[in-house]
């Protein structure tokens, strides 16, 4: 057998947000905390909360078409779509086939995976390898989550955190290598940190050591920030923008602080959209892109981690 | 180390996160007390690893909410 291995590049970038936003002070009154607790702790001021018309299928087709549109890719091009999701409720079948269909792209292979706040860098490495390998010409990532069908009021801590969207890229073969390796990893000895528990409702919520996940990530996500820079051949000082997932903002300047980025160039999109899960890495590069101060080629180095505890994080060139 | 010297790092340490804040670092004085939440307690035990050489197990994150269970702590992983 031989194998032509080609570039891979991010050629189209786009987000679905749902309509309602939903501010910390109307959370704080259906909970024992106070919005100024939220602020401090979570540093999230709004998140969208997705209406019942909202459904996965629906918004991560909307923000795959987006995508496409930037991208400017023929879907009959697409030959793969990717969706990285944790919150469906109904587990068969996957909705990637589903989502496919919607947009109009004609018989692609299509699979969910679930690496839940992980999910869409684990999908891009995925993609890229694809197209890389001529497995697909063109394939569509996306991340799509309804994380507020999981979160309880009795559970402040993560009551507060959650929102929902879709964020969207498309990978196309390139001439250049504009997706670095992914470094990637997992400590399932901390499975327990982050996880669903059943309520007396006999409903299924998110639950979470809130120290303990803070803990693992800033110990681990320096190193693995910097084995993808070296990985990718640049240096941490040739990273234009730091995407790392938007789980919440004390993190975030934790990391921000140890890996030394100037703040500005971080970011910090959970202020605005709480923490979605796979959705945040693409809901985040999206708010930076949309923010104008982003130029086509910039190094962004995006790092996807959460429950599992796993993580997945490569150096990308910003459409 | 002594139990002096640990406890004076330690107590250095507290004072490096509280940023300003009023409160004086006793023995029996809590994390809370002195303004620091539990994230503000997860960078203090990771500057203790890297002060002391130690590493603090998840499991002892939560009981270590005064400081001198911090003190405490440092010694029992430096007598081994």
């Amino acid at each position: 057998m031989t194998t032509q291995i080609n570039g891979s590049a991010i050629t189209g970038l786009a987000a679905y947000r749902p309509t309602r936003n939903v501010t910390s002070a109307e959370l704080a009154r259906q909970t024992s905390v106070s919005p100024e607790w939220i602020e401090e702790r979570t540093g999230i001021k709004t998140r969208h909360h997705a209406s019942e018309e909202e459904d996965l299928v629906t918004m991560g087709s909307e923000a795959g078409r987006k995508a496409l549109a930037a991208a400017e890719v023929d879907i009959a091009e697409v030959d793969l779509v990717i969706l990285a999701t944790a919150t469906r409720r109904r587990r068969i079948p996957g909705a990637a086939p589903e989502i496919a269909s919607r947009i109009g792209i004609p018989a692609a292979g299509a699979f969910d995976i679930n690496a839940v706040c992980a999910g869409f860098t684990y999908s891009l490495a995925m993609a890229s390898s694809a197209v890389r390998l001529g497995s697909a010409r063109n394939v569509l990532v996306i991340a799509a989550e309804r994380t507020t069908d999981f979160i309880h009021p009795r559970t402040p801590d993560t009551y507060v955190i959650f929102g929902d969207g879709a964020g969207a890229v498309v990978v196309s073969r390139s001439e250049r290598d504009d997706i670095g390796p992914v470094v990637w990893g997992s400590d399932g000895n901390r499975s327990a940190v982050l996880k669903m528990e059943t309520f007396d409702d006999k409903n299924d919520y998110v639950v979470m050591d809130g120290p303990l996940v803070y803990k693992w990530s800033t110990a681990t996500m320096p190193r693995a920030a910097r084995r993808a820079c070296e990985l990718a051949g640049v240096e941490l000082s040739d990273i234009a923008w730091f995407v790392p997932h938007q789980a919440n903002l004390r993190i975030i300047d934790t990391l921000t602080r140890t890996l030394g980025f100037p703040p500005d160039r971080v970011a910090r999109d959970v202020v605005d959209t709480g923490n979605t899960s796979a959705a945040s890495v693409p809901l985040a590069m999206t708010r930076l892109a949309e923010s104008g101060r982003v130029n086509h080629g910039d190094l962004a180095l995006l790092l996807g981690f959460g429950a599992g505890l796993t993580y997945a994080g490569q150096v990308v060139r910003m459409p | 180390m002594t139990l002096d010297e640990i406890s004076a790092e330690v107590e250095r340490l507290v004072r490096a996160l509280m940023d300003g804040a009023e409160g004086e670092v006793t023995p029996t004085a809590s994390f809370e007390e002195l303004g620091l939440d539990s994230l503000n307690r997860v960078d203090l035990l990771a500057n203790a690893e890297i002060a002391f050489g130690i590493e603090v197990p998840d499991d002892e994150v939560a009981k270590l909410a005064r400081v001198q269970d911090l003190t405490e702590f440092v010694a029992s992983m430096q007598r081994g």
